[in-house]
Parts: structure tokens; sequence; C-alpha cells
């Protein structure tokens, strides 16, 4: 069986995300036409509106037949087709290695960012924990897409979590409507993470958050007294599952309630998705729901 | 512990390890896999949240598992209850034996008296289950000897057939009796063992339950009454007079609603001596009460003591209860005198005589001797006068000291004789005071009166024999007028005018005083017919022999129960001592005590019944007689579980072989097992359910599910 060229991407991956597409549900702003509606009106091939004519604008935009009609002088106005610029945002802490959700983030935004890549958009790619660790700006050249796996393979898993943090960076870097695809385990503070969505949004930009969940957290199903050590700070306690399971479930439950109304506050797409289910597969559910 | 006993005691020293579980807890800690995990703060939120409710758990089920364990050893050990178990061969064992010895014990429930039955039990309990516990007996009859607790094998040597006793007092306070000696003792097992037929007036009211006393009842009460006893016999008036007609009366128990038969029998005395035959008596029919009286007319004669014994014409299962006597003692005739007075009244004293001897001395069972007209001997019981003018002062004194001796003193003063009271001296208005009712008065209401009672429940007025309405028939043309001053003589008959006007009163007719033991009959005017029909009146003739009788009370101290001491005044016999003969055994002599209730001779106890002859030197004074407790006779039972309800410390039998095999019973270990295990397995079944409760809340969190349908498997890439 011949080795891939890849380790988060291979020809199965490329052959599937060729059958898709992704369409941005909001305005974005890109540098050529593409498939995604633009906030900037123009003279292009789809008709938006009218608009009077002023001064200074040329009569070939004139819609001579609604003068013909009503004598009125109105000039034809068409909406722009753009392409995305998309930043793919990996959430590199170290909660990140339980269950292998770094692997399957890795898998996701290497296929996100080929299926971009496919339909002309730019794909960026910005890997945080504490810091910044890795950012890549938007592209969609294939040489772009090598130097991005290259990248994701060689991605180290860092130790804490400054999510919030880094979203509010991004936001402030990423040039204007960018539609901004977070992949994290989201272990923040529910508050924290709804100020960064509105910071994002307040910058024009899309999100969309791709939640990566295990059933281990949000069923405990422990039934023996464990040791759990925490990933990011290496904290032991001992427990007996059975005695807390119960309140345990109704904190997620809680959590994931806010996480929720955080997203849909700030018009945020939400997608949880379970890492025992095949990412390609979760994919394909995901972008099919979407249309 | 807690009263029981276990098979296996050494198994408690295990308790020890219930501990094991806190040990366990405090001590060992477990170590658990180390489970890498995204994040605690979940976890840590939980447990703050749960830290109560966790610790109360965990405690919890500690407790539990430690009761568990102690509770399993508790089972192992075999808990054991045996109520008797120790009786055999524990010298630490008091046991305080309760027998009813009273008449009614002796009752015949087959083969054998219950005293019988009674005595058996104690023998068996003392030689088979008590023969090294100390034991005190306690009888009917108090014995403070017995009633010493002894060993058991010293009791048994001394040992005396029960024999019935009477009793004074119920079973009940012999029982609080024992209750209070073995509350004294300090042996570890205390029994209070009562045997009884339960009679109801033996025990009015359950036994007392005291703590750490042990009681067992052996009812030997027959499941059906005797079938009938003579409860009483006597002779009504209670006092007869010989040659008064009375009656005899006879009451009988039994079940309600049976037919008895009886036999009623009178005897003398006195050796030779004449009786009447004894009149046949009608069948009793018993009342739903079970209860009959039987009455025959019958006058007494011919012997000063006479005994009245009535018996059921079939035997009785209480032999005893089927015959009982009855010891009349009929008075002496009454020695009478008619004084003379300085200006007698032939023919009032002829009329008092005939009426104090209607035969004039031919029959010679009348009560009354009137002698001739003579002087005053000094050995008369009454003395009668017809006062045609007033005594002197010295015949007053002599009059009034012969009543308070004892003497009946009866006088008719003439009417007319109060014009002349004032002009007696006043020392001799003073000495006639003493015996009349009042001063006389002189008055303007004049006759003729009609004589009525006043006090019709007088004792005179007793026994007349005819209706006493017909005394609205007296009257009275001329009486003497008293003006009644002593506020205790007492009225007996009243005369009023028959013509009244506003100024009429009621003068008294026939007054009574008492005086040092006599009495004083005093008549306002004299049985002739110028002063009236007093001498045909038909009261008046049963009236004078009643006053001329005296009041005469039934000598109850002729006839006493069993226990009780016999008693004679000794008016009737001397002051020597005297010479009791008991119907059986050796006569003992008896002293006169003088107390506030007189000069007496009194007896020990009777413990025989009956007939005792007191005599003086070989003169017979008198008699009495003892007869079986009529009481003991009436057989009304208590249920055992009235008398003991049941409980744990509680052990009844109806007979001595039941009592022994429920002795047996309870001597065998009764395990306790059933409390104990139930504990358990509710306490297994309360771990389970904390276990389980806290499994089943397992459950997933309400997330968004994955569509089921994966098209790429992963890693398929």
């Amino acid at each position: 069986m011949a080795e891939h060229r890849y380790a988060y991407f291979s020809p199965g991956d490329a052959a599937r995300m060729g059958r898709l597409h992704f369409k941005a549900k909001q305005v974005v702003e890109g540098i050529i036409t593409g498939l995604h509606r633009s906030p900037h009106r123009g003279f292009s091939v789809e008709f938006s509106e009218h608009r009077k004519y002023t001064a200074g604008d040329e009569l070939r935009h004139l819609d001579w037949k609604v003068f013909g009609r009503s004598d009125r002088y109105y000039i034809k106005m068409y909406e722009q087709e753009t392409n995305l610029r998309a930043m793919i945002v990996l959430d590199n802490s170290a909660s990140m290695k339980f269950a292998g959700k770094i692997d399957y983030a890795r898998h996701l935004a290497a296929c996100l960012a080929y299926l971009l890549a496919s339909q002309q958009d730019l794909a960026g790619l910005a890997a945080v924990d504490e810091s910044l660790r890795v950012e890549i700006t938007a592209a969609s050249t294939p040489a772009h897409l090598d130097r991005l796996f290259t990248e994701l393979e060689n991605l180290q898993v860092g130790k804490g979590s400054d999510l919030a943090g880094q979203l509010h960076g991004l936001a402030e870097r990423l040039p204007r409507r960018s539609l901004v695809f977070l992949i994290s385990d989201l272990w923040i503070e529910p508050a924290d993470f709804a100020k960064a969505l509105q910071h994002l949004r307040h910058r024009q930009h899309q999100a969309i958050v791709l939640h990566l969940l295990d059933k281990a957290e949000t069923e405990f199903p422990f039934d023996r007294r464990v040791t759990l050590m925490d990933l990011e700070t290496d904290e032991k306690i001992q427990v007996e599952p059975a005695e807390l399971r119960q309140e345990y479930l109704k904190q997620v439950q809680s959590y994931l309630t806010d996480v929720r109304r955080a997203c849909s506050d700030s018009n945020v797409e939400y997608e949880p998705l379970f890492v025992d289910q095949p990412y390609d597969a979760a994919m394909v559910r995901w972008l099919s729901a979407r249309k | 512990m807690f009263g029981l006993q276990f098979l296996f005691s050494t198994a408690l020293w295990a308790l020890p390890l219930a501990g094991l579980p806190l040990l366990v807890h405090l001590i060992v800690r477990r170590r658990a896999p180390v489970v890498p995990f995204s994040t605690l703060r979940f976890v840590h939120s939980s447990l703050r949240r749960t830290a109560g409710r966790r610790r109360v758990q965990r405690w919890g089920l500690l407790g539990c598992r430690m009761a568990l364990l102690a509770l399993l050893i508790w089972a192992v050990a075999q808990p054991t209850r045996r109520l008797a178990a120790n009786w055999v061969g524990n010298p630490s064992v008091a046991a305080a034996i309760v027998v009813d010895t009273s008449h009614s014990m002796g009752l015949r429930d087959g083969q054998t008296p219950l005293i019988a039955e009674a005595d058996q039990a104690v023998n068996q309990l003392i030689s088979q289950n008590l023969q090294n516990g100390q034991v005190a007996i306690f009888t009917s009859e108090p014995n403070p000897a017995d009633e010493e607790f002894q060993p058991a094998a010293t009791v048994l040597t001394n040992w005396r057939p029960l024999g019935l006793q009477p009793a004074l007092s119920p079973l009940a306070d012999r029982v609080a009796a024992a209750v209070e000696s073995l509350q004294k003792r300090s042996e570890s097992q205390k029994w209070l063992i009562v045997i009884s037929d339960l009679q109801r007036r033996e025990f009015p009211g359950p036994l007392p339950r005291i703590l750490g006393i042990r009681t067992v009842l052996l009812d030997l009460h027959p499941h059906k009454a005797s079938s009938a006893a003579i409860l009483d016999v006597r002779a009504d008036p209670a006092q007869p007079r010989m040659g008064i007609p009375g009656q005899v009366a006879v009451e009988v128990g039994g079940r309600p609603g049976e037919s008895v038969a009886v036999n009623l029998s009178v005897d003398s005395l006195g050796a030779g001596e004449a009786h009447p035959a004894a009149p046949a008596l009608p069948l009793a029919h018993l009342d739903s009460a079970g209860r009959a009286t039987l009455r025959v007319p019958f006058t007494f004669s011919g012997s000063q003591w006479m005994v009245l014994a009535a018996s059921l014409q079939t035997p009785d299962r209480l032999p005893w209860a089927a015959g009982r006597t009855e010891l009349v003692h009929l008075p002496p005739p009454a020695i009478a005198q008619i004084l003379q007075m300085p200006r007698p009244n032939d023919e009032a004293d002829g009329i008092v005589r005939l009426a104090l001897d209607p035969s004039q001395g031919g029959r010679t069972d009348w009560p009354i001797n009137l002698r001739a007209p003579g002087p005053v001997r000094g050995d008369e019981d009454l003395l009668v006068a017809n006062v045609t003018q007033w005594p002197d002062e010295s015949t007053a004194q002599q009059w009034s000291e012969f009543a308070r001796r004892g003497g009946i003193l009866i006088l008719f003063v003439q009417p007319g004789l109060e014009e002349t009271w004032n002009d007696l001296p006043e020392s001799g208005k003073d000495a006639l005071e003493g015996i009349l009712p009042g001063i006389p008065v002189v008055s303007d209401e004049r006759g003729p009166f009609r004589g009525s009672i006043a006090r019709a429940d007088d004792p005179l007025l007793g026994n007349v024999g005819i209706d006493q309405s017909a005394s609205g028939e007296l009257r009275i043309d001329r009486l003497t007028p008293f003006e009644i001053s002593d506020p205790d003589l007492r009225t007996i008959l009243t005369a009023g005018s028959e013509n009244p006007t506003s100024g009429s009163r009621l003068w008294p007719l026939l007054t009574r005083r008492t005086i040092g033991s006599g009495q004083i009959y005093v008549w306002s005017t004299l049985a002739t017919p110028l002063y009236g029909n007093l001498a045909t009146f038909e009261l008046f003739l049963p009236m004078l022999v009643n006053a001329a009788l005296g009041p005469v009370a039934r000598a109850e101290q002729v006839n006493v129960e069993l226990g009780h001491r016999l008693v004679l005044t000794a008016e009737s016999a001397g002051e020597g001592p005297l010479d009791l003969y008991p119907p059986e055994g050796p006569a003992y002599q008896v002293t006169m005590t003088d107390d506030a209730r007189g000069r007496r001779y009194v007896s020990e106890p009777a413990d025989v019944p009956g007939i005792y002859t007191w005599k003086n030197g070989d003169r017979i004074v008198g008699y009495s007689n003892v007869q079986y407790p009529a009481e003991e006779a009436d057989l009304e039972y208590r249920e055992a579980s009235e008398v003991a309800p049941a409980g744990p410390d509680v052990l009844v039998a109806r007979s001595a072989p039941q009592l022994q095999s429920r002795i047996e019973e309870a001597a065998r270990p009764q395990p306790r097992w059933s409390g104990p295990i139930a504990v358990v397995l509710g306490l297994l079944c309360l771990e389970m359910l904390m276990g389980s409760v806290s499994k089943s809340k397992r459950g997933a969190v309400n997330l968004p599910v994955p569509s089921p349908h994966v098209l790429v498997g992963r890693g398929s890439g």
C-alpha cells in the first residue's frame, strides 16, 4: 500500500472533498469572483436593484426600458459574486490530546483547506494554544496547500489554552468579512467565548464552530474509582464516579447549553462533532445539512 | 444481653470485627487507575456540590456495613430465650410459692380435691424444678415460719400436706406479701408462683407485674362450678323469742335456673330437751344470679340453745358447702313483777297482768315469767307499775337505778296526776324527772284523743304480727300531758285531739328513755276502759311484750366463721376462767378480758367447725357455733388471663402436669433469629439499593447525536 504524502490528507480525502461544495451563508469579501455573495454592488451578471441616476453615472448602465415607461432615469445595479477568505483556527492546547481530538482536528482542517482551495476560495491556518503557534495567511494555490498540510504535520501540541484571547487577536488581524473556522474542544469559560465570538462578529467576520466532543466527556462512563488527570495542568484527582456522575452530567449539560447560546447569540454556526465518528463522514453530514 | 442467652456465646468475641469497615475506611487508601481527562473543571464543581451528600452516604454505608457485621455475628451466636432454663440446678433462683388454701380449694374436681392437686404441684415444683433454689411458701393463712426463704431441700423435708385454711384476706394480699419478699432477694432469677382456683373474691384485680420477677400461674379452677351450696341459714327475726312465732330462712346458691332440694333440721343442745319438729322446706328455684331464699314459719320453743341445720339432699363437689348450721340462743324468760302501789288500781293491774302473761302461767314456753304479786326480790328483769300517785323520791331513785343496771321499767301514769305535780317537793320532782318523759303539765285540752304511731320503724313495733295501721283505732279518753324536755327521748306513740282546735297539739302517749343499759317505757294513761280502749287495742299486747323482753340483738358472737375468735360476754358466765371445749381436740382455758367493749371471754381463732362449749367447772355457760366461711362457697371464678395477662415473663397452666410440660417447653432454647435476620436482610437491601441508585443515575447528556449513517469509515483514506 502506497504511503500518503500527507499524514492528515489522503487521496481518498481529496476524492471525497472534490464532490462537496462549501458556500458561505453570509456575504464575504474576496479578491476574485467566486461562489459567494459579495457585499459590493457592481455591474456584473446578477441584477440586484435600481437606483436613481446621479450626475457622473455612466449612461450605459441607464435602464432605458424604465425611462421609456416612466420618463425617469434609473441606473441598473448588479450584485457582485466573489471568492472566500477563510481562516481555519485550530485549538492546539493539551486538552485536545484527549481521545485523539487533535488528530481529528488536523484531518478536519486539511479537508476544509482542500475543499476551499478547490473552489477558488482562500484558506489560511492558525494554530493557537496559550499563544499563536502557527499562522498561515489565506491562499488557494497548490503550493499554499502543501505548506498548510506540512505545517499541520509538524505542529507540536501546546500545554495551556488561551483560546478566547487568541480569537480576539485574530478578529483584529484578519481582513474584514473573513470566514473563521474554529475547531476546538472549547473547554473555556462560556462568557469569554461569547465575548470572543461577539468580537469576531463586530469585525464582520463569519464564524463556524466545530466543537469536538468525546462520549467520555458527555456521559462520564467510568464505573470504578479512577484518578482523573487534567491534560493541561497535570492535576490528579481521585473520584468515585457513581457518587458524582449525576452532578457532573448536569454541569456538562449546562455548559453545552451556554456554548450553544453564545453561538446563537452571535449568529455563529455551531456543529458538535463526536470524535468516535469518522471525520469525513462527519463533514459530509455537516455540509449536506448546511444546504 | 437484653435478657437473651446465646447458644454460641464465644462468637460474641468477634463483635469488635464489626469495626472492620471503619478501620479499612480510615487506613486503607485504595489505588485507582489514572485516566487522562480533557478538563477537571466539571469534576471539581461536582465534587464541591455533592460533598455533603457524599459524606452522609459514605458514612451511612459504613454504618450499615458495621451493623451488618455485628448482626451477623449476633446471629451466628444464636440468641435464645430460655424462660425457665435455669430453674434446674441453678442456685441463684428465689421462688415465692403462693398457694391458695382457702376452703374453696376443697372442691373435688374429679377424684381429688383441688387442695390435693395444689399440694402435688408444689411438691413437684420444689423437688424437680427448684431443688437448688431458695423457696418460700405463702398460704392463705399467714405463717411467718414458712414465708422465710429456705433451701428447697429444707422446705421439702419439713413439708406437711396442705390443708384447707380460713382466708381472712384475699389471696391477692398474700401475693403482694410474696412480691415484697421477693423484691428483697438478691438472686438473679426471681419467680412468683401462684397456685389457686382463682375465685373472684381472692383476686379483685390482676396480679402486679414487677420488673425482674417472672410469674407462673397454676389455674386450678374447674370448668364448671359447684352445683349448689347452702350459703346461709338463719332465724328471722335475728333474735327469736321462745314461743313467739318467727321464720327460718335458708339461702341457697348454685347454677342459675336449677332447682335444689334442701333439708332443714332443728336440734336442741340441752340433753333430753324436746324441740319442735323442723318444717319441710320447699324446692329452691335458683334465679338468674344463682340465688334462692327459702322461708318457712317456725316458733322456737323447748330449749334455750337450738341448732338450725340446712343441707342439700344430694351430695356436692364442695362437701362442706352442702350443709350449714346456725346456733340460736333463745334468751331465758324475763322475770317480771308488777309493783304494788300505795293506792293500787286493781283493774289496771289485772289488765297489765293479763297482757304480760295471757295464759296466766299455763304456757311453759312463754318468754315472760310473771311473778305473783309481792315484794321486789332484786332479780327481776322487768318491773311494771300503774302509777296512781307520784312515788316518793327514794322509790323514784330505786326505779331509776333498776333501769340503769339493765332492767326494764314500764310505767302507766294515771291521768290527773299532773294536777298534783306542783305539790311535790323539788327533790321528788327531780327524781321523777329522771324517769318520766318530761314535766307533766295541766292542759285545757280534753279528750277524747286519737292515738297514732310516731315512729313506725321503732323496734317495739317490729314483728307485731298485724297491720300497724290498726293503731288508728286507739282511742284515749284521758291522758297525762307531758312537756318533753329530753331530746334523746324516743316518742313511739302520740295522742292528739279527735276534734282539734287551734290550740290542739300532740301529746306523747308512749315514750322510751334509755338509762344506763336499761330502758324506761312510760304510758301516759292507764290501760283501763275508763281512760280509753288501750287494753283492747290490738298492738297493745305485742308492744307490751316486746317492751318487756327488751331490745336483745342477735347474738352474733355465737355464730362465727373459721379463723375468727369466739366471744362470750362475762355477764352470762361469771368472772373466773372458763374451759372451752372444741368439737375436736382437747379443751383449753379462756380468761376474761376487760376492754373498751366490756368484760368478755375471747378465745383463740377457731380452726375446727362445729359447736364449741363454754364451761365454768361442770356448768355449761354457753355455746358457740363455728362455721365454714360462706363466701368460699360462692364459686365465681376469674379467668387466668384476667389475673395474669399474657406476657413474655408469664407462664400459665391449667394443671400440674401441664405446668411441668410448660416449664420444660420454656426451658428449651427458643432461638430468636427472626428479628436480627430481618434487620440483616433489610440492611442488605438498603445497601444494594444505595448502590443501584447511584448506578442508575448514569445517563447520557442531551446532545445532538450525529447521524448514524457513516459514509466512509475512519481511516479509510
